[in-house]
């Protein structure tokens, strides 16, 4: 079957409105709609029983009161005792509280008394017109005073007249009233009743619900304790148990993750402990022995140059000294550049002035350094890193930012240390750098800001296209020197 | 006959002490009398041989070549210092200069200039390799100033707010959050800012604050 | 506070519930307005006055109009003229309208007759006759099972009179009393009026009275149609012959009507459908009688009269 779609569209709504509110709200709507539902119905049905019913009853009451009326009023008709006919009408009238009116016709349908008296009113006598034949005839009229049940009798074969009878509705309606009442009554009590069950009932449900939910927040945000309360054994129960054993499981998840993430950083440090210690070493040999070899080979050229009598000798003397002059040049960059003896003697700011110096010469960009830390030296692996930092990141600059200024600051800020390598170079789009233009500068990056948070800083870079890049380095200072005690520490000479 | 200059050498390489003997034995007016390849033999030889000159590596292990220029001044104090290093760099230059060396030559340039060196020391000058001589003068030549202190006060509040944090060196981000103002709002505050002090950058602008007073020196 | 509000609203159908409570609907057949009331119309004098008959409390109302109805119908169609039948409660009160003229004819007891013909001149009309004679009895009844033989028997017993004014129900139970040297107050235990002889009757023979004097026409008239009243009745003792009840006219009624009144009593007997009627009411004929013929009576009432 189709449902045409204006239809679809309202069923969506009604879904969205009712699905939207509470649990309470939902078990509350359904409770007090099921005995709202309940209660109307039973009021109707009872009501529509008990007119049925009563209504019944009063026919056959007025048939029986209008039939006892003929009989006892056939003699005192004959006998025209008007008086004791009055004194029975009255009696009629009394004895049953239904009786709205009853009177006696004579053969000629002409009042011979009534409840009424002296007046009496106008349509009545046609309302309920009957033959002599007949044994008695019910009709309900309609009056301004309710419904009326009027019975006729014919007196002895309508040979002495007819009675007529009038019981009204009146206890039919206050008696449905009553009930009506009562059934309302029942069902508001019932409705407050089951307004009062589910609302507890909701309070049951929801309590664990709302456990689940508050505690699932909070490992979302990271707290793997959250363990709930197991509130009763039943489905809710069942998800709080999977609940918990997934926490558990997201918890030996993370332990694993955080011992992995340490030993990563072990290794890290490792990996840059050994290349520096690898470098140092190749430097050092660099400089300890290739230099000083070369140093005496251009020493022993000379003496051979002075003492060489052959002037082609003289001359292949001088040259092989210059290319022996020239290689110890290059040995001696190259093991500056691999690890600057000038870090470990005399510390980081002249190894800096150093690098900036010649970074300037090598790539003709005005630099300018300014170093200002109060603490005659720092400790090695601090040094060390912001040394390898500024190094990478001059490398960046020249590489890629075509920049014109450079500033490179050193300073301490309370116990950090902040440095900041400002370039006004052509910058980048800092959200494109997780997509990763070459590996090559991300890779940079990512080593500057590994070894940043080796010590416990950060780097933090800040660029716009056009404007230049700044990259910010903030380590924290250790308290004293004994601090600095594991692998990450290359010893001074 | 002119007495010879005795020279201690002191070197961990012994390759190039031999050179060093090489070239210095050209020279007859030169003696090695000694050889140490570390700082402590260095110390002890110094004061058993009492040389004339010592030729020293700074680099050597143990005790430092720096640091035992001074200790070498008081166990033999005639003798002067001619540090003989790899470092061409003006701090160890510096630093031999202020703990008592009468000079500076790098090995790389030793062929040539050792034995002038040599020579001018032993006259009394103090030698320094001419490489390095810009350096030197650089470090004792300040910088110019090209600011005023009344030019800061030319500066709107929000102008010298900004290039104090600046000069603190605070990220565009943290400064804006701590001033409630938007980055780019702080970008164009230093830039008239630094524009105004004639200032081209971060450097000079500390460099500035603090010869001024300006941020305080920690 | 929003929940609050939406409570009430599904709540509001309940408040237009009770005014429904009230509401009925019936399947009417018409509409009275009860309190428009007129005055009753006063009974308008038809153009023909009908005749009345009068039939004194002999029998019940409804004995009487069952048994009189076809000979009032049979006089109504003789004389083309509406007939009225009325009745009271007493025989004076015949005689009293008789007397006033509201009547024009009338059946009445023999005592009610002496009586009437003293005080305003009541003229007889006719008799009927019943087993040939123009005489009836005072019959005096006991249950069957009773131990009673005659009236001494019934001393301090519970009797039952008929008409004040009735001889045989009232007058000669009591003169036959006052031969025993006492009243009924005194004699009986309880005395009770019936008003009709058929009620005395069967009072007796439900034992709710343990005598009662009738008239022997209406038990003799009873037993031809109950024969079960023979069986729980028995009479102890019956009176000397009284004159029958006679039909009566009011002394002012027009001589004319008088006398076709006179004819259609006399002639009835000559039809079928007058002797049905004459059946019907335990009638052989109306003969003409005399007014010497109640003359026992009127000595045995004066004589109850002297007594008193």
């Amino acid at each position: 079957m189709k449902i045409p779609p204006s239809l679809q569209a309202i069923f969506r709504r009604f879904w969205d409105i009712a699905g939207g509110v509470s649990v309470r709200s939902k078990i509350l709507g359904i409770v007090l709609g099921l005995v709202l539902l309940l209660g109307l119905g039973i009021t109707v049905q009872v009501r529509q029983a008990l007119t049925r019913t009563m209504a019944a009853q009063l026919a056959e009451q007025s048939v029986s009161v209008a039939r006892d009326l003929a009989a006892r009023s056939t003699d005192l008709i004959l006998l025209n005792d008007l008086f004791a006919l009055h004194r029975l009408l009255q009696e009629t009238k009394a004895n049953n509280q239904n009786v709205a009116y009853a009177f006696l016709l004579d053969t000629q349908g002409q009042v011979l008394a009534s409840t009424y008296g002296e007046s009496f009113p106008k349509d009545l006598l046609a309302a309920n017109p009957i033959e002599p034949t007949e044994h008695h005839r019910t009709l309900i009229l309609a009056t301004n005073q309710g419904y009326v049940w009027d019975t006729a009798v014919p007196i002895l074969q309508g040979q002495v007249g007819v009675a007529r009878v009038g019981l009204s509705d009146a206890t039919l309606r206050t008696t449905l009233a009553t009930i009506t009442n009562q059934l309302l009554l029942t069902t508001a009590l019932v409705s407050l009743i089951g307004i009062t069950a589910a609302t507890f009932l909701t309070w049951i449900l929801t309590r664990p619900i709302l456990d689940l939910a508050q505690a699932a927040q909070a490992v979302a945000k990271g707290d793997f304790t959250q363990r709930v309360k197991r509130w009763a054994n039943d489905e809710i129960g069942l998800l709080a148990t999977a609940f918990n054993q997934m926490v558990s499981e997201l918890e030996k998840a993370d332990e694993i993750r955080r011992e992995r993430e340490i030993l990563r950083r072990q290794l890290l440090e490792k990996v840059i402990v050994t290349q520096e210690d690898e470098r140092k070493r190749i430097a050092r040999e660099l400089h300890d022995s290739t230099s000083q070899t070369l140093t005496s080979l251009i020493m022993g050229l000379k003496v051979m140059e002075g003492s060489c009598a052959d002037l082609q000798t003289q001359l292949q003397a001088r040259e092989l000294r210059q290319i022996a002059i020239q290689t110890l040049e290059e040995v001696h960059d190259l093991a500056m550049q691999l690890r600057p003896r000038l870090l470990d003697d005399l510390g980081l700011q002249a190894a800096l002035e150093r690098l900036v110096k010649e970074w300037q010469v090598r790539h003709r960009i005005a630099i300018d350094l300014m170093y200002h830390v109060t603490q005659e030296r720092l400790p090695d692996v601090v040094e060390t890193a912001l040394y390898r930092i500024i190094q990478e990141a001059l490398t960046n600059v020249a590489r890629h930012a075509q920049a014109r200024n450079v500033s490179v600051l050193i300073e301490q800020r309370g116990d950090e240390l902040v440095a900041v390598v400002e370039d006004d170079g052509i910058g980048f789009d800092i959200s494109k750098i997780t997509i990763g233009d070459g590996a090559q500068a991300h890779l940079g990056l990512a080593g500057m800001q590994e070894r940043a948070a080796l010590l416990g800083g950060t780097i933090t870079i800040e660029s716009e296209v056009g404007r230049g890049t700044s990259i910010y380095i903030q380590l924290p200072i250790p308290k004293a020197v004994e601090d600095e005690t594991e692998n990450y520490d290359f010893a001074r000479r | 006959m002119k007495p010879k200059t005795t020279i201690l050498l002191a070197d961990d390489h012994a390759v190039l002490r031999a050179g060093l003997r090489l070239l210095l034995s050209q020279e007859p007016h030169l003696q090695v009398v000694g050889e140490a390849e570390s700082g402590i033999e260095t110390l002890r030889l110094a004061e058993e041989l009492q040389p004339d000159l010592v030729l020293l590596d700074i680099s050597m292990p143990g005790l430092n070549g720096l640091e035992a220029i001074g200790m070498l001044r008081k166990r033999a104090p005639k003798a002067r210092i001619l540090i003989l290093t790899m470092h061409d760099d003006v701090h160890y230059l510096r630093q031999a200069l202020q703990n008592g060396a009468s000079g500076y030559v790098l090995k790389k340039a030793a062929d040539v200039e050792l034995l002038s060196a040599i020579q001018a020391v032993m006259q009394g000058e103090i030698y320094v390799h001419s490489s390095m001589t810009r350096n030197l003068l650089e470090d004792i030549l300040p910088p110019s100033q090209s600011t005023d202190l009344e030019q800061w006060d030319l500066l709107s509040e929000r102008e010298k707010e900004v290039l104090r944090l600046v000069a603190y060196g605070y990220t565009a981000q943290e400064i804006a959050d701590q001033l409630g103002l938007s980055v780019k709002t702080i970008e164009t505050y230093r830039a008239r800012g630094m524009e105004k002090l004639g200032l081209s950058s971060r450097a000079a602008l500390v460099r500035f604050a603090l010869s001024k007073g300006i941020i305080s020196a920690e | 506070m929003n929940k609050w509000i939406r409570l009430m609203v599904i709540l509001m159908p309940f408040w237009f519930l009770p005014a429904c409570s009230s509401a009925l609907s019936l399947p009417a057949a018409a509409y009275v307005n009860l309190d428009q009331r007129v005055p009753l119309p006063t009974p308008v004098n038809s153009a023909v006055v009908p005749l009345r008959v009068a039939v004194a409390a002999v029998i019940s109302p409804q004995g009487t109009v069952e048994s009189y109805t076809q000979l009032l119908e049979t006089l109504q169609s003789r004389l083309n003229r509406p007939v009225e039948l009325v009745q009271r409660r007493t025989y004076l009160e015949i005689n009293d309208l008789l007397e006033q003229g509201q009547v024009d004819v009338a059946f009445v007891c023999t005592s009610a007759y002496i009586a009437g013909h003293e005080k305003f001149g009541m003229e007889l009309l006719v008799a009927p006759q019943v087993n040939g004679e123009t005489v009836y009895y005072s019959l005096l009844l006991v249950p069957n099972d009773s131990v009673a033989n005659d009236l001494a028997d019934l001393r301090g017993k519970v009797f039952a009179f008929t008409d004040p004014i009735s001889l045989s129900g009232r007058m000669y139970p009591t003169y036959l009393v006052r031969q025993q040297g006492s009243t009924p107050e005194e004699f009986f235990g309880r005395i009770f009026f019936t008003y009709s002889h058929d009620q005395a009757i069967l009072a007796v023979a439900n034992k709710v009275a343990d005598g009662a004097a009738v008239d022997s026409l209406v038990y003799e008239f009873f037993l031809a149609r109950e024969a079960t009243i023979g069986q729980k009745t028995r009479v102890i003792h019956r009176s000397p012959p009284f004159g029958i009840p006679p039909v009566v006219v009011n002394p002012a009624l027009r001589p004319q009507m008088k006398l076709e009144l006179q004819n259609f009593f006399l002639s009835l007997h000559q039809d079928l459908q007058g002797q049905a009627a004459l059946r019907a009411i335990g009638v052989d004929r109306f003969v003409p009688i005399e007014d010497s013929a109640y003359q026992s009576v009127r000595e045995l009432l004066s004589d109850l009269n002297a007594t008193r």
